[in-house]
């Protein structure tokens, strides 16, 4: 299809930077003939009319009573009528609702202010609890959340209290959550009201590899938790059911593997935001950990550290916790929980929600996670006896070969010498 | 001396009152004060006495034998100067601000003179026989306004008759001292019919102010009347330096004192019967009983009004509204005026709102000269004569000019006068800046209009219909001042789409404007009027998304009286409200709206907006640094919200 013409507004007087748009004669796909009058203007001094110069079909893109600018273009005259499709001049709706847009008192248009974005995405709301209002700032949303059950509530003056007390007053204090409860409440009710979540839990020795982390890592000691971040996010990489959630009888798979750790220390439960952990080597993990703490005891968490974990992992090892069945976050499938070390071994457990995996699958994830896991000994418990190197790549045994897992070959080389070959070199690239 | 009895028996009437008073006034009977024409009633006698009672009369200070003469009320006079309520005012206008019939007198000298020529002129409208006095003495003389009366007068061929009542004395200034030139000289530089006369030489004195009459009766052109007389007694009372010898050389020059001494027995008599006549009305009033204050003071009464959408005709400019309404209005009542600066065709006034009306309606479009003062006090005289005048100040800034004609005649009429009378005055006037004009033409004046008792002061705004607060302008019985904008007049009549918020009207007769969300409740309210209002719902969006903040927009269309009821309903939710407007910050429209919305609603926070206390600049980058703009609403609203 192409375009004939294109019929703009004309410069008509110095007085007038627009004009008005008295009558159009043509709604769009009709059919004009060359010089047929398609339009009435009128400028501050006089009214003038706009013709069609070519036949065609016509595409209208403006209408009576608007005001249009000088070198707007107002109609196009197409050859063909295939797809001219009516426009709709005017307002241009700013924030389409995520949800069911059917609200009890009619409202079809919801705007939120750049600090109510910034809010509800940190504290993980959803923007279908505020479909009733149309200009949506952080003192509605907080409105709002005083109030638990009543979602749809178009005008309120003050926050409603649960005015009807559950308890016999004498015997019981009454204390109302915190705004940050609630929201939790909110948050976790979101897999779990489904009630098609199960857990599995395995133990793994963790005696060696403790001894090799207190050697390689340099702050954080007595803890698996760093590299059970570094081996479950590779493992999540092929293990694609543990990196998604499910909505409306779909399921939606994540690009990337970002590990959301748990974190309480002091100032409320977050999910701290570890991106890209499969790309990340052990170091840089415990890096990123203190980091992330750091911003938390500081209050410089940004929006981004609070969003987009693909999968959380809770570590309540520290705490003696024996054994804990930990809730799905809004926006998994599955979340990981460590509890403390009895006999050099922990319990991981992971809760997992049932309509994307099942038991089989997660139970073949944590295997591979415990073998992983347990394969690790540490360099000063086996030293290296002599120093050995690939004769084709020249790695030696040293501590970092040790840490990788690379093994060395005793092999005959094509000179029929007696010679070592690493691992790696051994399974080619 | 031939004088004819009749006329004697009025003057000495005259005089034995005037001399009651004093009397009264030394015996503490009489409130405030009195300014006695003793030794100038026949001045009063000839003119007054001389007219029909459909011509008019309007008098000064000294109006009490100008009263008598033309309504032989001296009882009236009496009771009003006793305080009663049974007095010509009720006892609210007393000495100087008497109305009976087709008489008027006001205290501000030179004032009542365009008023005057106004009644004139609904007479000449009106196509009746009538003619009309107006009084000034050798003081008024002073006063500007006078001479822009007698330039359009002569002008326009106004059958008025200036009576200058020359008492050589204005107050205690000899017009020695204060009269440059002549005084005849000055009516006969407007080409005015010009005679001289004393109070010495009566029968000249009644037969040339017979002549006069007649000529004006009969040309219909106007006149002035020099008349030569002297006071006898003192300015008002006590306070006479003037030399003994002069006094007394008057005194025997004196008709009536002339008349006594050569005519004793009849001059006994007349007095005598007179004077008893007097006592005895006096005695009989005496505890005759006061106006109460709830039969003078009537407080506005709480009225019900809802709400419903606003209706736009976005197609047309407000000029062109403006004009379609008033050429309506002029078709169909045929006692409007429309009076200002440069209003014929086919200029049609300075913003062309009176475009094509002088061709539609020949009769009724008065351009003037550049006479302010006269312009709103010919209106008054107008306004008092059953027509509905519409003045056109052609800058609000000029309006200063003819702020008495406001303050201290149109709205204090009805009031002084104990509701005899009614002056639906209208002024309209363009206010605002944003054009470069520089200090004198660019100002928001009306908080010096506000306020002013028994006077609405409305303002259009872009959003309204002007059919809307006009309909209501004209059903006003009060003086009412409509403020437009300059910027306004080219804009078309249509909202500022902001999704999801809605333009609301209350059905009041001027109504307040309401542009707020649908479904969220508002956290802070502008309250503006005219043109700035749509700077306060330009900045909706912008406070939404930068502050936080949903925003309300409240526009008023009458800023004198504020309906406060109205504003402190719709601010329950609002915990900041400000007031923009375009005038200075000092003592303005925003002082009064907070002033009154923090006696019913103490627990906002309330700020006002307004421009800053300069002169406003040309130059439009300092313009606009001095005039509220958008950027400085949203930064003021920013800081104080933290």
């Amino acid at each position: 299809m192409d375009v004939l013409e294109e019929i703009i507004v004309p410069f008509s007087s110095v007085n007038d930077n627009s004009v008005i748009v008295l009558s159009v004669k043509f709604s769009s796909g009709s059919y004009v003939n060359a010089g047929e009058i398609i339009a009435e203007l009128e400028t501050s001094k006089t009214t003038f009319t706009v013709e069609a110069n070519h036949a065609g079909f016509i595409e209208v893109l403006c209408e009576a009573e608007q005001e249009v600018k000088i070198n707007q273009c107002i109609f196009k005259i197409y050859s063909s009528a295939e797809s001219i499709h009516v426009k709709s001049v005017g307002n241009v709706v700013e924030d389409a609702l995520e949800d069911n847009p059917k609200v009890s008192n009619g409202n079809t248009f919801t705007v939120f202010s750049d600090k109510a974005e910034v809010y509800i995405i940190e504290k993980k709301i959803s923007k279908s609890l505020f479909t009733s209002f149309d200009y949506v700032n952080v003192s509605i949303i907080e409105e709002v959340l005083g109030i638990t059950q009543d979602i749809n509530v178009p005008k309120k003056t003050e926050p409603k209290t649960n005015s009807a007390p559950i308890s016999n007053q004498d015997d019981v204090v009454i204390e109302k959550l915190t705004k940050d409860k609630v929201l939790e409440i909110e948050y976790l009710s979101s897999v779990q009201q489904s009630n098609l979540t199960s857990n599995v839990t395995v133990d793994i020795d963790i005696d060696k590899t403790t001894a090799f982390l207190n050697e390689r890592l340099k702050v954080i000691k007595n803890s698996v938790l760093p590299l059970i971040i570094f081996e479950s996010s590779r493992l999540l990489k092929k293990h694609k059911l543990l990196n998604c959630y499910f909505e409306n009888n779909s399921i939606a798979y994540y690009n990337e593997v970002n590990i959301g750790l748990a974190v309480d220390m002091g100032k409320g439960l977050k999910v701290l935001k570890i991106k890209n952990a499969d790309e990340l080597q052990l170091l840089e993990i415990e890096e990123k950990i203190t980091e992330l703490s750091d911003r938390y005891l500081n209050d410089t968490l940004s929006v981004d550290d609070l969003t987009k974990s693909t999968f959380t992992i809770t570590d309540l090892s520290s705490f003696g916790v024996y054994d804990f069945y930990p809730l799905i976050n809004k926006g998994n499938s599955g979340i990981m929980s460590i509890s403390s070390t009895i006999n050099s071994s922990c319990k991981v457990s992971i809760t997992f929600d049932h309509r994307v995996t099942n038991g089989k699958y997660v139970s073949i994830f944590l295997m591979e996670l415990k073998d992983r896991i347990e394969s690790y000994k540490s360099a000063r418990n086996q030293p290296a006896k002599t120093a050995i190197h690939c004769y084709k790549c020249l790695r030696q045994n040293s501590a970092e070969s040790l840490s990788n897992s690379i093994h060395f070959l005793k092999v005959v080389d094509p000179y029929g010498n007696d010679n070592v070959l690493c691992s790696l070199c051994y399974e080619g690239f | 001396m031939n004088l004819n009895h009749k006329q004697l028996k009025k003057a000495i009437l005259i005089r034995t009152v005037e001399q009651e008073f004093l009397n009264l006034f030394s015996k503490g009977k009489l409130n405030g004060t009195v300014h006695t024409c003793v030794g100038q009633e026949f001045s009063a006698l000839a003119f007054a006495g001389q007219l029909k009672k459909s011509d008019f009369v309007f008098s000064n200070h000294r109006c009490h034998g100008h009263y008598i003469s033309f309504t032989d009320d001296w009882r009236g006079l009496i009771a009003e100067l006793l305080g009663k309520k049974s007095g010509t005012c009720g006892g609210i206008g007393s000495s100087q601000h008497l109305c009976k019939d087709n008489f008027f007198s006001n205290g501000i000298q030179g004032g009542i003179v365009p008023v005057a020529a106004g009644y004139a002129l609904a007479n000449k409208l009106d196509k009746n026989d009538a003619v009309g006095v107006v009084y000034i003495g050798d003081g008024t003389l002073g006063e500007g306004v006078l001479y822009e009366t007698m330039n359009i007068i002569s002008k326009w061929d106004i059958p008025l008759i200036i009576v200058c009542e020359n008492n050589f004395y204005a107050q205690s200034t000899s017009i020695e001292t204060t009269i440059a030139g002549d005084i005849l000289a000055r009516a006969e530089s407007f080409g005015i019919r010009t005679s001289k006369s004393s109070t010495w030489d009566v029968e000249e004195l009644f037969e040339s102010s017979r002549q006069t009459i007649d000529y004006v009766r009969k040309n219909k052109k106007p006149a002035f009347h020099l008349v030569e007389t002297y006071r006898l007694n003192p300015h008002s009372k006590g306070d006479d330096d003037r030399k003994k010898d002069e006094i007394d050389s008057f005194i025997l020059k004196d008709p009536i004192n002339i008349f006594e001494n050569t005519d004793p027995a009849y001059f006994s008599r007349y007095y005598n019967e007179i004077h008893e006549k007097v006592q005895a009305y006096i005695n009989s009033i005496e505890n005759d009983e006061e106006l109460k204050i709830d039969e003078y003071y009537f407080p506005e009464e709480e009225k019900l009004y809802s709400w419903s959408g606003l209706k736009f005709n976005p197609n047309k400019r407000q000029v062109e509204l403006l004009n379609e309404y008033l050429t309506n209005e002029m078709e169909s009542n045929r006692r409007v005026v429309f009076i200002g600066e440069d209003v014929l065709s086919p200029y049609g006034g300075a913003f062309k709102v009176a475009k094509g009306l002088s061709e539609k309606f020949p009769e009724k479009v008065f351009s003037t000269p550049i006479s302010e003062a006269a312009i709103i006090g010919i209106s008054n005289g107008l306004a008092l004569n059953n027509y509905r005048p519409l003045a056109e100040i052609m800058f609000g800034d000029f309006i200063l000019l003819g702020l008495d004609q406001i303050i201290n005649h149109a709205a204090k009429f009805a009031h002084m006068y104990n509701f005899k009378v009614k002056c639906p005055l209208i002024v309209r006037t363009p206010m605002g800046g944003g054009r470069g004009y520089g200090p004198t033409h660019s100002q928001s004046l009306e908080k010096h209009l506000i306020g002013i008792s028994n006077t609405v002061v409305a303002a259009t705004n872009q959003y309204i219909a002007p059919s809307i607060i006009y309909k209501s302008v004209f059903k006003q019985e009060c003086p009412v001042i409509v403020i437009e904008n300059k910027v306004d007049y080219g804009k078309k009549n249509a909202p500022l789409a902001i999704e999801s918020y809605k333009y609301e009207v209350t059905d009041q007769d001027f109504p307040v404007l309401r542009i707020k969300p649908q479904f969220s409740n508002p956290d802070l309210t502008i309250i503006t009027y005219g043109g700035m209002s749509d700077l306060a719902v330009g900045s909706i969006s912008e406070i939404f998304k930068d502050l936080d903040q949903i925003v309300q927009v409240l526009i008023l269309t009458c800023i004198s009286p504020i309906d406060f009821k109205v504003l402190a309903d719709e601010l329950k939710t609002s915990k900041f409200v400000f007031t923009l407007e375009e005038g200075s910050l000092p003592a303005g429209i925003g002082s009064e709206i907070v002033a009154g919305l923090s006696e019913i609603l103490p627990n906002k926070r309330y700020k006002r907006i307004a421009a800053l206390p300069v002169p406003i600049p040309s130059v439009k980058s300092l313009e606009s640094g001095v005039l509220p703009t958008k950027k400085d609403l949203v930064s003021q609203i920013k800081k104080y919200i933290k």
